[in-house]
């Protein structure tokens, strides 16, 4: 257990659902690690495989259907070596986690209070008293007003904004090193995405805790992570600093996203979408699996699955890719349909 | 609440009036009369015979009558098959074996339904699960008159471990007691553990529960344990509400354990025990809930072909035979007894509904 190693590291993880129809591989060999404090984004379009990564790390997914392999390393320790016992101290104080819909992910039947207190009277001990205290200074620090009445209440009577706050407080109570976000702000009403996420980036920021935000939006991505992973069927295909990402994509991929997302500093007629749609998990193509979409795509793409490499400048930040070709150089074709508007 | 359970008492009478207008006029319609017999009686008893019961005059008159009884003396009239005996004493005397038997079917049905079907739930796919599923299924689909006098074959004729039939309940308290006895000691040592600071009043509610339950299942326990001829009536009530409850429970959990917010609860780091008892159980149960009010009713007062194959002097039996003979006045008595009960568990299911589920509000 280094102290100066990543929080969290994986290697290789692949997570394969065991259907009548043959594996679905919705994982299929990541890599990627979080240092303490350090903010990553992941970004893919939906089934590139980031929740199932995340969900994995926490060994939230029923098992089988869900069959893991390679590592994940939490310290040097890997979470699938561990008893029942361990995995319960580790999630919720090590590592917490905040999902997509707030509607769904607080239990209706039970008052908030306690779902805020059951997770610090059993991580940090606490007696009903404090506990409550503890529930109360943190719904006040995310923002709900007169906090000790609300605890009293059920999540029917919060609205969708507030409930997600309730899930920013639960997942920050136990003061963990990690907190995953799964698309925070994907079922909120725009108006108050943004105030949830600057709620996020303020409270982790406090804490000195780290974060690993999911989502398919790169602007939110660009305001609030160090790093950014970009996932395509199931892998890394492009990771970086977020501004060398963002100045520099060099996975065709990551460079259709881009296109693909409206800008305030430039003039555009019309958003260029990515063309095609994710491949089907259980018939990848062959060699690298965005090859069929991409307007660089050559023979040997076809051939074999690029692995990642560095092409940042010699002794500056690493700048991984998976592809095959470098699209500094080569041209790119002509998309074969729509290519004349 | 109060209100919504006022009103609704308050609306009883009318769907027992239009339970009893539906029920007169249906065995108004069916054919025979309580006097068809198989002796040839003479025209003139026959017309004294209804005279006497005051089936001479027309049906409206007739149903008048027995409604003016019944709202101002709480009167159900005379049986017609047994001469000497009012409506009121055959039900006072019958509700007794039938309640008690009733109670312990259901007790029963509920505890062994509730953990069979948790259980199969949690474990998905498991031996426990595919056996529990596959004897539920066949309690639930075998009737009443075949499991009964298969029982006594098997435990009372061929084992000789049981008696055939016959009603001899015994009873005693001092268990359920020194059951109420631990859970005081098991709180007050909670208690203390935990220092005042510690206390909630939805744990002790939680504990109340589980308390009360095991107090009812001792009750249960102990009273098959002394009265024997109580054990194969009971079991053979209780099988189909028991295979029933133990697929809506499992169905039931199954659907929770699969909410996100479930997902949240094992995210949390709480141990498999607290996810299930705290966060999916209130949810799960709902459906067994719902199926309650009209089963309690149905085991109460519906346990007709029990009570004849064990002979147990209940009204369920006293129902068929009522029928059975046109007693129109016994049927019409134990049709509102069955109603008023239906409706009350119906209520008491709304009411706990309410206590069980946040989002349903009674204005």
């Amino acid at each position: 257990m280094s102290s100066n190693g990543p929080l969290l590291d994986l290697r290789g993880l692949r997570t394969h659902f065991r259907t009548d129809r043959g594996p679905v591989r919705s994982v299929d060999g990541v890599d990627l690690s979080v240092a303490p404090g350090e903010s990553v984004g992941v970004v893919g379009e939906s089934g590139s495989g980031k929740s199932v990564t995340m969900l994995s790390v926490m060994r939230l997914l029923p098992s089988p259907p869900a069959m893991h392999q390679g590592q994940a390393l939490w310290k040097g320790e890997d979470v699938f070596g561990w008893g029942a016992r361990r995995l319960r101290s580790f999630r919720g104080r090590e590592v917490a986690m905040i999902f997509q819909d707030p509607m769904t992910s607080l239990n209706p039947y039970l008052k908030i209070g306690v779902q805020l207190t059951e997770a610090v009277q059993l991580h940090l001990g606490l007696d009903h008293a404090k506990a409550r205290d503890r529930a109360a200074e943190m719904l006040r620090r995310v923002g709900i007003p007169v906090p000790e009445s609300r605890l009293d209440d059920y999540p029917h009577q919060y609205s969708g904004g507030m409930r997600q706050r309730v899930m920013i407080a639960m997942a920050l109570s136990c003061e963990p090193q990690l907190l995953i976000a799964d698309e925070p702000t994907t079922a909120l009403d725009v108006t108050i995405q943004a105030q949830i996420l600057e709620l996020i980036d303020a409270q982790r920021r406090a804490s000195g805790t780290g974060l690993v935000l999911i989502t398919h939006s790169l602007g939110v991505v660009a305001g609030m992570c160090d790093r950014v992973v970009v996932m395509y069927a199931g892998r890394v295909v492009e990771e970086g600093r977020t501004e060398d990402l963002f100045g520099d994509p060099r996975m065709p991929y990551t460079v259709g996203l881009l296109r693909s997302v409206p800008r305030l500093d430039v003039v555009t007629e019309r958003l260029v979408p990515v063309p095609g749609t994710p491949p089907d998990p259980q018939r990848l193509p062959s060699g690298c699996p965005f090859r069929v979409r991409c307007p660089w795509a050559e023979a040997r793409c076809a051939e074999t699955r690029p692995e990642l490499r560095d092409v940042a400048a010699p002794g500056a930040a690493p700048h991984r890719i998976a592809c095959h070709v470098d699209i500094t150089k080569a041209a790119p074709r002509e998309p074969a349909s729509g290519g004349a508007a | 609440m109060g209100r919504y359970v006022l009103r609704r008492l308050l609306w009883t009478p009318l769907v027992l009036l239009v339970l009893v207008t539906l029920t007169f006029a249906l065995i108004k319609a069916a054919p025979g009369n309580p006097f068809a017999m198989d002796r040839v009686v003479s025209e003139e008893i026959r017309a004294q015979l209804e005279a006497r019961y005051g089936l001479d005059k027309p049906a409206i008159v007739q149903f008048g009558q027995y409604l003016g009884r019944v709202v101002t003396d709480f009167d159900f009239g005379p049986s017609m098959k047994f001469k000497d005996r009012t409506v009121n004493d055959i039900i006072a005397n019958g509700i007794g074996p039938t309640m008690l038997l009733g109670a312990c079917a259901v007790i029963l049905a509920v505890a062994i339904g509730l953990t069979a079907g948790t259980i199969g739930a949690v474990r998905q796919n498991s031996v426990f699960d595919h056996a529990s599923m596959s004897a539920a299924t066949f309690g639930m689909s075998v009737p009443n008159f075949v499991t009964g006098p298969v029982l006594v074959l098997v435990f009372a004729l061929s084992w000789k471990a049981l008696p055939v039939s016959g009603f001899d309940p015994s009873f005693s308290l001092l268990p359920a007691l020194g059951i109420a006895a631990l859970h005081v000691a098991w709180r007050v040592t909670e208690r203390i553990r935990v220092g005042p600071a510690g206390f909630s009043w939805g744990r002790e509610f939680a504990c109340l529960w589980l308390g009360l339950l095991l107090a009812a299942v001792t009750s249960v326990v102990t009273l098959l344990a002394r009265s024997p001829t109580l054990i194969l009536p009971a079991v053979t009530l209780a099988l189909p509400f028991a295979s029933r409850i133990a697929r809506l429970m499992r169905a039931g959990m199954l659907e929770v354990i699969g909410q996100d917010y479930v997902r949240t609860a094992r995210a949390k780091g709480l141990s498999e025990t607290t996810v299930v008892v705290r966060h999916a159980l209130k949810g799960g149960i709902l459906p067994v809930v719902s199926y309650l009010g009209p089963a309690i009713t149905g085991v109460l007062t519906g346990s007709l072909v029990v009570e004849k194959i064990f002979a147990i002097p209940g009204i369920g039996r006293e129902f068929v035979e009522a029928a059975l003979s046109r007693d129109y006045m016994l049927v019409l008595g134990i049709v509102v007894l069955d109603g008023l009960l239906l409706v009350l568990f119906n209520l008491a299911v709304d009411v706990v509904y309410g206590f069980l589920d946040p989002r349903i509000r009674y204005e």
